[in-house]
């Protein structure tokens, strides 16, 4: 493995990682919206 | 007509891992590290990332927010909600594209789900040992072994499996697994998908794991060959040639897969968002279900397959693998690998279950749309809904098991429908989002009860540079393709009857929204989408319509 394919593969895996943890962080952090009345508007 | 409660997701991470666990599939494993180590390998990465910024992310953007305003307005099928976006029955009719696509691809995958579990039972099963190849054997030997089960297995050298009189194991775990996700599907959105998909995402991540472990301390397993090292397996993957990213077939390649694999264009993703509540953020949840559907891609599928492949096959066996495409590569190639592989057959077990989990979340995905859409169109209840998508998915899978013969009937609904379609699809809802609805109110409804503002460059991206991104991806891949399949059409009559078989469900899809259509406009509903939904007119203070 060249130099350059170690830091391809540093990089993709940095970004890949970084963006799911701060993706979850954010919904697992996120304050739960109130609940909401649904009503079908065309069932059966 | 009598009230019931609506279905909706019990809470904001299920219905992301569902989202994911539609995207995460076979191709995030097999297809994604052929594509790379084909085309430049690391070097790969930056039209590849670039395609998921302004292609892939901003379509499934526009997936969620078309999604959850049609669920507000009671609708959720690709049909009514592309209606109700796209303003009239243009849209509405081409939305049926968004049920054929997953209920016709169900047809198939639902085989190839089979494959893995049965693959699975046979690596976990102690009295099997695998697949029965022998390691003591030439590598040529053990791959043609691991072939020919390939072929046995799927009734790939002849036609009419299911008509020679004996009972095959295919059948058996294609029968189970069919069953399996009907049950599942019926449970409903909450009960059924969401709980599954909370168990199965995670149990496919440690499958996984376990996997790059036992591939990243491989080391040099053979002392003949000290080349063949997993460092030297990450390098067949991961080292860059930058010349390659002067040709346009990288970039092609680069956009094909992240368009495939994401699922946008597949129909899924719109109907998974219908069940949203209004104040629930779409913008969060789409980065991070393709954030998810990347780090099984890149973490896992970039790490596992190649350097596996690469220590026991070499740089030459690697490369003739992955050329033998998508199944080639993982049911004729890696059986091998894991036959040399110490402990090979739980490692191979749990290969072979984490690609029956990847495929079973995907599965279900496929049928929900098409559920949805005979529930509403139909006006009947789930029960009925689920009888008639039983019997239609049925037909089709038997279709496809029957005319089993170099996999012709599944690779020609591969080609038309699961490939072709999603890209007319994806365009249809990105034209509608960005042209119809109108990008400043959909940048709005975007942002409803969303977390974070997106950047303004995004509006750009999703109204031009999106769309013409898909066009000109659209054209090349036709251009490169389109001749090669009409005459393949023409010379095979499997092919034909196999366009048959997508021409009767398109028909019939037709035929039940036209039915759909006279019942909604009977009921009042606000198909063409003229008024807001009926939350935001009774939250105004005057009421009125727009």
């Amino acid at each position: 493995m060249t130099t350059a394919g170690l830091i391809s593969m540093v990089l993709s895996l940095t970004f890949v990682v970084a963006l799911v943890s701060w993706c979850y962080y954010r919904v697992l952090t996120a304050p739960t919206p109130p609940p909401e009345q649904l009503e079908e508007f065309h069932s059966a | 007509m009598k009230n019931q409660p609506t279905q909706q997701w019990g809470s904001r991470l299920g219905v992301i891992l569902a989202v994911s666990g539609s995207a995460v599939g076979l191709g995030n494993f097999l297809r994604f590290p052929g594509q790379a180590a084909q085309n430049g390998g690391g070097s790969f990465m930056i039209p590849y990332f670039l395609a998921l910024l302004l292609l892939g992310i901003p379509i499934g953007w526009a997936e969620w927010t078309m999604g959850r305003y049609g669920g507000r307005k009671g609708f959720h099928s690709a049909p009514a909600i592309l209606g109700v976006v796209g303003k009239g029955a243009i849209a509405r009719y081409l939305g049926v594209i968004g049920v054929l696509i997953p209920l016709a691809v169900y047809f198939y995958y639902i085989l190839i789900e089979s494959w893995c579990l049965a693959y699975a039972f046979d690596y976990f099963n102690p009295w099997t040992d695998g697949i029965g190849i022998d390691n003591t054997a030439a590598i040529t030997e053990q791959t043609r072994v691991a072939a020919d089960h390939f072929d046995e297995f799927t009734g790939a050298k002849f036609d009419g499996l299911m008509l020679d009189g004996n009972i095959h194991e295919s059948v058996v775990f294609w029968a189970i697994v069919f069953s399996i996700n009907v049950a599942l599907v019926y449970r409903g959105i909450s009960k059924g998908i969401e709980k599954f998909c909370q168990i199965a995402m995670p149990v496919m991540a440690v499958c996984a794991l376990i996997v790059l472990a036992r591939v990243l301390t491989l080391g040099t397993p053979d002392p003949n060959h000290p080349d063949q090292s997993v460092a030297n397996g990450l390098g067949q993957m991961w080292n860059p040639s930058f010349e390659v990213l002067a040709n346009p077939q990288t970039w092609l390649a680069a956009a094909g897969q992240i368009f495939f694999s994401l699922s946008v264009g597949f129909g899924v993703i719109i109907n998974y968002a219908s069940y949203m509540k209004k104040k629930d953020d779409v913008i969060v949840s789409g980065i991070t279900a393709s954030a998810t559907n990347e780090l099984f891609e890149v973490g896992f599928g970039g790490m596992i397959t190649i350097p596996a492949a690469f220590v026991f096959l070499g740089a030459s066996g690697t490369i003739a693998a992955v050329q033998t495409g998508t199944f080639g590569l993982g049911f004729k190639t890696l059986p091998v690998v894991f036959a040399q592989m110490p402990a090979g057959n739980v490692i191979g077990g749990f290969w072979f279950f984490m690609l029956f989990l990847a495929a079973i979340t995907s599965s279900l995905s496929m049928l929900q749309p098409a559920l949805a859409f005979f529930e509403e169109s139909l006006g009947v209840s789930r029960r009925k809904a689920t009888t008639i998508l039983v019997a239609i998915s049925l037909l089709g899978s038997l279709f496809v098991l029957f005319f089993s013969k170099d996999l012709t009937a599944l690779s020609t609904i591969d080609d038309w429908v699961g490939t072709l379609g999603i890209f007319v699809l994806a365009m249809v809802q990105i034209v509608c989002f960005g042209w119809v609805f109108g990008i400043d109110r959909g940048w709005q409804e975007m942002h409803q009860g969303s977390q974070i503002r997106l950047w303004g460059f995004f509006r750009f991206v999703m109204r031009y540079l999106t769309p013409l991104f898909l066009i000109v991806v659209f054209v090349a891949f036709c251009w490169t393709n389109l001749g090669d399949w009409l005459r393949a059409v023409a010379a095979s009559p499997v092919k034909q009857m196999s366009i048959g078989l997508i021409g009767a469900t398109i028909l019939l899809l037709v035929i039940c929204l036209r039915i759909g259509e006279k019942r909604w406009r009977a009921m009042g509903l606000d198909l063409d989408g003229r008024l807001p939904p009926p939350d935001e007119v009774q939250s105004r203070p005057t009421g009125g319509t727009r």
